[in-house]
């Protein structure tokens, strides 16, 4: 092993080209470490206790989703005006919450950010989970659940059709076309390291499972090179995809007439505050689980710092965007423009928008100080903050609009009831059961990609530094 | 070193770290092989050159993939919306690009990545759940740490020996020869059994669903979600268990009277004034009520009386070739003593019936009845003119002199 | 007939409001298959009876012994819906909105279905079989005690037939007393009537005759019987053609719907009406009366108009303001021009309602034979009637529901539905009308003439009876005219002379003069409810759920306070006060209200029935009352006002169910809401208008993309807000046409109500003297509709007629379209809120729905159709006689019904309609039109006629 793999990472001269990796690490230690997690006979209890909470609120959820569609959409809190409510918020917050995985390995792939390496895995199997919670929504918000699959363009005997002038039609297929590429990008990613797990394997029944979703990978060069040009083509692909879907998401509002969703900023504010939200999310779970399975030398501070960057960045533009909103509205002159944003911030629901001011401008601006950045705890605290505010920009942008438009005759406020709640609480429940089986089952990080960033992947004759 | 029971598959020479494999990939294509391959846990940078691999066709199948994407996309928006199921919406057109544009995107990328993702793996020849060189224990580092490089058998240019010694003299670890393995590539039988029998379970829902679709049955369909297909509301002579009738439509009160059907002039309504039979005909006898008439008599007169109304309808036919007894044959409408009766009378049987025949009162309205009695009048006429009724100018047409 | 009928399979005891629990249509009572439908024809088809297609019958309906002639639509012998009668003189085919919603009682399953019998505290069905023998038994026993003890308590009625009975009644039963009771009598008109004149006389007003209105505390739009045709005259003289357009002044305590209609309007405590007229007519008498501007420019203006002026009092005003009313009225030279004299019955020798208790405590009376009514309920409270009738051996209740009154009594007979009764009253102009029924008893229930009959042993049956009394010898012939007309033509009374006499009126009470008043000394004023009137609909879950036209409540009524007041007493809106009268108290929610006098609180009767029934609240079965019951406060000596209130605010607080959040409780939002209603209800005074015609309009934008241009018929509607009074007459008339369900106070309050036409009302102005604005809100059928782009499955779009389609199958209920919709008119339902009249033993419930109108389920969304069911019946009408439907031949449900004629219907296409008329007028606007959107409902704005020495000094 050369000796440079010894040296530590120095943060603080970013012209220097710090390692990826700290600590003495070569291929077999990687290799170790990583499958070290999944082959352990036993979790940590940490895991036990967490997998039992978050497993009886996916039971809560699934029984508040029968108790949905069995009665109506009544159950929930929706009403005239409102006619969403936390449905289509949590539904956004989620998508939102699926785009930093996705973000993660793409774009940082498409920029040879290598840092990535440590963390798209995990990154993309949350965005895959988070897409669950938010499909959920749209699919039982409907008032007839037993008929939504009309919304797809499936011959029927009715000889109808969908219409495709609706924005929600366009969600229906973003969403879907979203949730598919990045199943795949995750999965191709997976296969190799599932090889490593089938040849590491101690069990029969390991060795075939994993064997099988190996599809007998061998690692042969030739596949390596189709590989590795189906992975970028593929991040390529879901660039523009996680831009347009949460765009589209946008446009269920933007393309409207309700003054406040009305706004040609919606596509580009959102995606910010996507990306925004998504890191928060990241840096939430991954701080914990690098604590929980030792992985602090692959997850290093380096990368959560760079999160924390990113945060700051986002936040600060969402902060624009609101800022930008409201000039638009005292610009645009259009009363019922201006009304609605004066009574976001002054009207009923002033308490909704100030928290959202307060935790997504106000707390990101914390990162500033490196201290706070690189602080395990604190930046945790932010992270929560932030994915709190971002919700809150959610509830204020839909329910806030929807509450008080055109007729003051109809102007109305919006109450959730127990049922919103526990049906909110059920999809936490559900990503986070989900997000722990994926720790225990698969390899949290990409073992064969973070090879490659190390020393030993190069080779010396040709490159001294690459 | 396996036990070669099979052919000889490829030699498979072990390296220590990316140099070697890379060197050796070099001399091993210098040496002018093709069919050799190296392995590694990671992709090499570089190491395509070094063994001079020809750059993938992923890319193209891609495009392509993607382009079917936009065409499919955008053509099938258009047909649904703009042709096969054109609906005003926001009296808009019923195709506009800009609608459209987020779909085709998406369908576009949709369609790309599925091209990237399964042109790989088919490229890649993969799935291929066994190989050859799986038997090979240390193989298994190829995945973890280890490198490796393998000329195959099937290569133009490969001597066992000289292949041998090729490869040991680029690698310090000894070369090993990897064999087919003896037992054959397929699965284990009972592995096929159950998916052949698991196969065979999939069809039998089909299956049953084909044999209802092509089978029929007296029963109504299923219908598990009655959602509004199943009204509360109750239609036209719907029933209503409540009323001991069964029947959800009422009588009318007696002595009620209803409103806009109220009419006072008897002559019009009971075709006498007084008691006497009016000879009048109480409405204007235009053509319209003329082929009104004619029209109901062909409905309701023609079975028993006849189309020209000699009483030798289809009814009254049957009866005579089948002897009825008890059967009082429909009057001749050209009967003397029925010509001479008062229009009001003919209207008064109409409505109330005679004799056998039935009342047609309730069938059909006062205006209609008297329509009849315009009718039948003109038809009497016909079936009983003179020369005199001719006009001079067409009689000559009759053929009398 | 009664063998027709099978026992009533019991109905749910539950509210069948509450439409919460598992309401998956899935595996219902026909199984997993289609249901298979049945066709029941008659073996005769009766004359006439064309399957599917809709009969009418004009028949009547009383109310306090005024009559509301009606013409009822019948499907299949079924009726289903109540209109007004089109040849009725007074009505014109106008129905009040209670007179429709009594279809609803017809098929409500606590309308009584059979006799109950109370026997030792236990209670038994009965039925008339056991019943008739045993009572006519009885009655032989009265009779032979020559009617001793016997009593009959019935509701005041103008029933010819009731009356000959009721002379027979007294020949068989000398003894026998005859007692009336009516909540909401009018009492105070005929003793201020008699102290003027010396007789009972009734006021007929000529509206169309005048030109200076006022009303004092008269409601001459809202409870007056003859509402209907006040309220047109009024609007036909608000026409801006109108050479002389009438101004309207109001003085009362509490915003009424006349009060909103007012040009000059001030708010006064009842008591102070007294002062106020004794200060006009000083004025008028020549005096100076220092009492400020309004009264100043009001006598200026009644001198100007001198026989073009018409002061109208209230029923709750004391005789002396009537008598002085009539006194200015007789002066001015009104008398003769702007209102006529006809004889008023007068309830001679009837005996007093506290007179009977007594005699009831007395243990005088054996029989009682209580007709209709609810005096357990309604009665004096100190009477304390429930506990007198204890002291009577043998008391019968003949009424529509088993209430309180049939509770208290030893026998529970049912009442025939008005839709099943023969019977005659008179409407106010005292126009005989017939009472002819739509239906044979769905339930062996009978009527007041049935059961005097048997009591006093009628000869005739009672459609004879009715016959022998209305027409006697009339013919065949004309008696089916009458019959068919519903009303005796030309039967109205003739206007009599009516010589003044000299009378004094006491001076009024100094405290009437007082500007403030401490609490324990506040006025409380019983107002009959808009909706419930005396409690008698209570039961009527179409009428509990029409918001109040004023305070839009629904589900309830609270206590109205002024501003100040309620400031003053600490008191806020939705809170919970305890009202202290003497040693009566009663806790009630109060709600604060523009318009209202200082000082002066109003409590609507009629709320808070403890034996309403399963809508409006029944103990028995836990189903907690609806509102506070006003009658608990509610004395003989003051049946109108209490002056000795005291309020005490508990602390507590009640959520009000209302269908338009009032006060905008933050200031930003009034703000906003003052700006906008200037441009979405528009109103502008006739002077500016007559300088100004055109109302500016939003000039059409251009379009992002060549609009389709409509070829063929283009439905659209006009609304006038000139002439709409609010008095949600459209609103019954729409629920009853499109089956649009009832969903109960708690979806109410979650906003999710179903109306499919709805009366925006707005106040703008001074809290005292606010200008009310309505505005009736239906779909608007844009041209551009933006509910139908952003539905994913197409499920609402635009027929080739221009008509915004709802298609219910295809919906799945994204309710994308509801928040796209700028007005708001989208319903969607939340919850199946048919779900009882699913459920068995609802057979009779059903017969109520409009078979041509879908029953909507659970997750679609619903909205007005312009009554599509109407427009194909009448295309398909008129396509049977080879022609096109004619302009006006269409009428929609809320149009036909409209009292002033607010809502027109038509085809724009066709420039000579009407409705394409009115969308030139200069008046006219659409709203939100910067949307650019296109409604096809063009509002016309309203024009207020203030007195211009008012106007500025109004602000």
């Amino acid at each position: 092993m050369t000796a440079s793999a010894t040296t530590k990472v120095r943060l603080d001269e970013p012209y220097h080209r710090p390692l990826l990796i700290e600590g003495a690490e070569d291929l077999a230690s990687v290799t170790n470490r990583v499958c070290g997690v999944v082959e352990r006979p036993k979790p940590p209890r940490a895991w036990y206790i967490a997998i039992t909470i978050s497993g009886s609120m996916t039971l809560m959820l699934g029984a508040m989703v029968v108790y949905l569609i069995s009665t109506g959409v009544g159950v929930w809190g929706n009403n005239a005006p409102a006619f969403w409510g936390w449905d289509i918020v949590n539904f956004v917050f989620w998508v939102g919450i699926a785009h930093a995985g996705t973000l993660i390995s793409a774009i940082l792939f498409l920029l040879r950010q290598k840092w990535r390496t440590s963390i798209n895995r995990a990154a993309e199997a949350m965005t895959l989970f988070a897409v669950c919670c938010a499909g959920m929504y749209p699919a039982v918000h409907v008032g007839r659940i037993w008929v939504a699959y009309w919304l797809f363009p499936v011959p029927n005997q009715m000889q109808m059709w969908p219409n495709f002038r609706s924005p929600l039609l366009w969600d229906v297929f973003a969403v879907s076309t979203y949730a598919t590429v990045s199943a795949l990008f995750w999965f191709m990613g997976l296969v190799p390291d599932l090889a490593t797990l089938r040849d590491r394997a101690t069990t029969k029944l390991k060795r075939v499972l994993y064997g099988f979703f190996a599809l007998g990978w061998r690692g042969s060069a030739r596949h390596w090179q189709r590989f590795e040009r189906a992975y970028l083509l593929l991040a390529a692909l879901a660039t523009p995809l996680v831009l347009s879907v949460h765009s589209v998401v946008s446009f269920d509002f933007a393309v409207s007439q309700v003054s406040g969703w009305h706004t040609t900023i919606f596509p580009p504010y959102f995606v910010a505050g996507a990306i925004f939200s998504g890191f928060a999310m990241v840096v939430t779970v991954m701080v914990p689980a690098r604590e929980l399975f030792g992985l602090k030398e692959l997850v290093t501070l380096r990368h959560l710092e760079n999160m924390n960057k990113v945060i700051l960045a986002t936040g600060s533009m969402v902060g624009l965007a609101y800022a930008t909103e409201f000039f638009i509205a005292w610009y645009g002159g259009n009363p019922y423009e201006r009304f609605t944003f004066v009574n976001r911030a002054f009207g009923p629901y002033a308490w909704a928008y100030w928290i959202m001011i307060f935790c997504n401008v106000v707390v990101p601006q914390f990162f500033w100080s490196k201290r706070i950045r690189t602080n395990l705890w604190l930046m945790v605290v932010v992270a929560i903050l932030v994915n709190v505010g971002m919700w809150f920009e959610r509830f204020v942008i839909i329910v806030t609009s929807l509450a008080r438009t055109y007729l003051p005759s109809s102007w109305g406020y919006f109450k959730p009831t127990w049922v919103d709640v526990c049906t909110f609480a059920g999809t936490i429940g559900l990503f986070f059961t989900l997000f722990l089986l994926f720790c225990r089952f698969l390899p949290m990080v990409a073992i064969a990609e973070v090879k490659t960033v190390l020393p030993a992947a190069h080779a010396h004759k040709e490159n001294g530094h690459e | 070193m396996s036990e070669a029971q099979g052919a000889l598959h490829s030699l498979v020479a072990e390296f220590d770290d990316v140099d070697g494999v890379s060197a050796a990939a070099r001399a091993v294509r210098d040496a002018g092989y093709k069919a050799f391959d190296v392995y590694s846990p990671f992709p090499i940078h570089g190491i395509e050159r070094s063994m001079g691999l020809r750059a993938t066709r992923l890319p193209w199948l891609v495009l392509a993939c993607g382009l079917t994407g936009t065409v499919l996309a955008l053509f099938f928006q258009w047909w649904t919306n703009g042709h096969d199921y054109a609906f005003k919406i926001s009296g808009k057109p019923l195709f506009g690009v800009p609608a459209n544009i987020p779909i085709t995107f998406e369908f576009t990328v949709l369609l790309a990545a599925f091209g990237a993702f399964f042109g790989m793996f088919v490229l890649n020849r993969l799935p291929e759940h066994h190989n050859p060189l799986f038997e090979n224990e240390r193989f298994r580092r190829a995945t973890d740490d280890g490198f490796f490089l393998a000329i195959e058998a099937r290569d133009a240019q490969f001597h066992e020996r000289a292949t041998r010694e090729l490869l040991q003299s680029l690698t310090k670890h000894t070369v090993v020869a990897c064999h087919e393995s003896g037992e054959s590539r397929a699965l284990p039988v009972w592995v096929r059994a159950s998916m052949a029998g698991a196969g065979a379970l999939a069809l039998v829902p089909l299956a049953a669903i084909v044999a209802a679709r092509y089978r029929d049955s007296t029963q109504a369909p299923f219908h598990l979600i009655k959602d509004m297909d199943s009204q509360t509301r109750y239609r036209a002579q719907a029933a209503n268990p409540f009323f001991a009738d069964g029947r959800a439509q009422r009588p009318d009160v007696a002595g009620t009277v209803e409103f806009d059907r109220f009419r006072t002039d008897p002559a019009l309504l009971t075709g006498r004034a007084g008691e006497a039979f009016v000879d009048q005909i109480p409405l204007s006898v235009t053509a319209e009520l003329m082929q009104r008439g004619r029209t109901r008599f062909a409905v309701y007169c023609t079975p028993c009386h006849g189309g020209a109304g000699y009483g030798d309808g289809l009814v009254a036919q049957r009866a005579a070739t089948l002897q009825e007894q008890a059967f009082v044959p429909p009057a001749s409408l050209h009967d003397p003593l029925v010509r001479a009766r008062p229009a009001g009378q003919i209207f008064d049987t109409i409505r109330n019936g005679v004799r056998s025949m039935p009342a047609y009162g309730r069938q059909m309205s006062i205006e209609d009845s008297w329509a009849i009695v315009a009718f039948v009048r003109a038809l009497q006429r016909s079936q009983n003119a003179s020369v005199e009724d001719v006009p001079d100018a067409e009689r000559g047409r009759l053929g009398t002199r | 007939m009664s063998s027709l009928i099978r026992e009533p399979s019991d109905v749910s005891r539950r509210r069948f409001l509450q439409v919460m629990g598992a309401s998956m249509a899935l595996a219902s009572a026909s199984g997993c298959h289609w249901e298979t439908e049945e066709i029941l024809p008659f073996q005769r088809r009766p004359e006439g009876r064309v399957p599917g297609t809709t009969r009418r019958f004009a028949t009547s309906i009383e109310c306090s012994g005024v009559a509301a002639s009606l013409l009822v639509t019948s499907y299949d012998g079924r009726p289903i819906k109540i209109e007004g009668n089109p040849l009725h003189p007074l009505d014109r085919g106008a129905a009040s909105a209670r007179s429709q919603a009594a279809i609803l009682d017809l098929y409500d399953p606590d309308h009584s279905r059979g006799l109950v019998q109370a026997f030792e505290g236990a209670s038994y069905p009965r039925s008339w079989k056991e019943f008739d023998p045993w009572f006519a038994g009885h009655m032989a026993q009265v009779r032979a005690r020559k009617g001793a003890g016997l009593r009959i308590l019935s509701e005041p009625s103008s029933s010819l037939a009731l009356a000959s009975l009721r002379t027979r009644l007294a020949e068989l039963h000398p003894q026998a007393r005859w007692v009336e009771w009516e909540p909401c009598a009018r009492t105070n008109e005929i003793a201020g009537s008699k102290l003027a004149f010396g007789r009972a006389l009734r006021v007929q007003p000529r509206i169309e005759q005048v030109n200076t209105l006022v009303c004092l505390d008269a409601d001459l739009f809202g409870l007056h019987p003859a509402a209907l045709a006040n309220a047109r005259a009024f609007a036909a003289r608000r026409r801006p053609e109108e050479a002389q357009p009438l101004r309207l002044w109001v003085v009362e305590s509490s915003l009424s719907l006349t009060g909103a209609a007012a040009d000059q309007r001030l708010a006064l405590r009842d008591e102070q009406i007294l002062p106020f007229l004794l200060a006009l007519e000083a004025r008028l008498a020549g005096g100076k009366a220092a009492d400020g501007l309004f009264l100043e420019s009001l006598a200026d203006e009644l001198l100007a108009q001198r026989g073009a002026a018409l002061i109208a009092v209230g029923p709750r005003q004391p005789a002396a303001v009537h008598a002085l009313a009539h006194r200015i009225n007789a002066n001015l030279g009104n008398t003769g021009k702007t209102l006529l004299y006809s004889e008023e019955s007068d309830p001679a020798g009837v005996m007093e309602l506290g007179e009977l208790a007594r005699e009831m405590e007395a243990g005088a009376v054996e029989t009682l034979v209580v007709l209709g009514g609810n005096p357990v309920y309604d009665a004096p409270c100190e009477l304390e009637f429930r506990r007198a009738l204890r002291h009577v051996p043998l008391a019968l209740h003949l009424s529509h529901y088993r209430d309180e009154t049939s509770r208290a009594c030893t026998w529970h007979l049912p009442r025939a539905h008005a839709l099943e009764s023969w019977g005659d009253c008179a409407s106010w102009d005292g126009t005989r009308c017939l009472q002819q029924p739509l239906i044979d008893p769905i339930f062996p229930r009978r009527t007041p003439l049935e059961l005097l009959g048997a009591i006093c042993e009628a000869k005739l049956g009672a459609p004879e009876l009715v016959r022998a009394c209305v027409a006697p010898g009339a013919s065949d012939e004309q008696w089916k005219k009458i019959l068919h007309d519903g009303f005796v033509e030309g039967s109205a009374a003739r206007p009599v002379e009516a010589a003044l006499a000299s009378f004094s009126v006491p001076a009024p009470a100094p405290r009437a003069l007082a500007k403030e008043l401490r609490n324990g000394e506040l006025e409380l004023v019983f107002a009959p409810d808009r909706n419930l009137y005396d409690g008698r609909s209570a039961n009527n879950s179409w009428l509990q759920e029409t918001p109040d036209a004023i305070t839009k409540m629904t589900w309830g009524n609270a206590a109205i306070f002024a501003a100040e007041t309620a400031a003053a007493l600490g008191v806020e809106d939705s809170t919970l006060v305890k009202l202290k009268l003497g040693t009566r108290e009663l806790e009630v929610a109060a709600t604060v209200l523009p318009g209202q006098a200082p000082g002066s609180i109003t409590l609507h009767l009629g709320h808070g029935r403890s034996a309403a029934g399963l809508v409006g609240g029944l103990e028995q079965e836990n189903i907690e009352t609806v509102g506070f019951d006003a009658y608990r406060l509610r004395s003989s000596d003051a049946l109108d006002r209490a002056l000795s209130l005291e309020v005490m605010p508990t602390g507590k607080s009640r959520q009000l169910a209302r269908t338009t959040d009032p006060a905008v409780t933050d200031s930003i939002g009034r703000k906003q809401m003052e700006g906008l209603v200037e441009e979405l209800a528009r109103v502008r005074t006739l002077a500016d208008f007559r300088k100004e015609p055109g109302s500016e309009r939003e000039s059409e934008h251009e379009s992002l993309w060549n609009k389709p241009v409509a070829e063929g018929v283009r439905w659209g509607m006009a609304i006038d807000l000139n002439s709409c009074i609010g008095c949600n007459a459209c609103a019954l008339a729409c629920q009853a046409e499109n089956n649009v369900p009832v969903v109960g106070r708690e979806q109410v309050i979650r906003g999710r109500e179903m109306s499919w036409i709805r009366i925006d009302r707005y106040f703008t102005g001074p809290e005292r003297s606010p200008r009310v604005r309505f505005q009736p809100l239906t779909c608007q059928h844009c041209e551009s509709a933006p509910c139908e782009e952003v539905c994913p499955v197409a499920a609402t779009m635009h027929s080739a007629e221009g008509l915004n389609d709802m298609v219910y199958n295809r919906c799945i209920g994204t309710r994308y379209c509801a928040n796209n919709c700028p007005f708001k008119v989208r319903r969607f339902n939340y919850f199946n809120y048919h779900k009882a009249i699913e459920a068995e033993g609802a057979e009779v419930q059903r017969m109520l729905y409009n078979p041509e109108v879908t029953i909507r389920h659970r997750g679609v969304m619903e909205k007005c159709t312009f009554c599509v069911q109407r427009i194909q019946a009448a295309k398909i009408h008129a396509k049977n006689e080879g022609r096109a439907p004619a302009d006006g031949e269409i009428v929609t449900a809320c149009q036909q019904t409209c009292p002033t004629q607010a809502i027109v219907f038509g085809d724009l296409a066709d420039p000579k309609s009407r409705v394409a008329r009115l969308h030139a007028e200069s008046r006219g606007y659409a709203m939100l039109a910067e949307l650019n959107i296109g409604p096809r409902t063009t509002y016309l704005e309203k024009l207020v006629n203030p007195h211009p020495a008012l106007e500025e000094h109004d602000g």
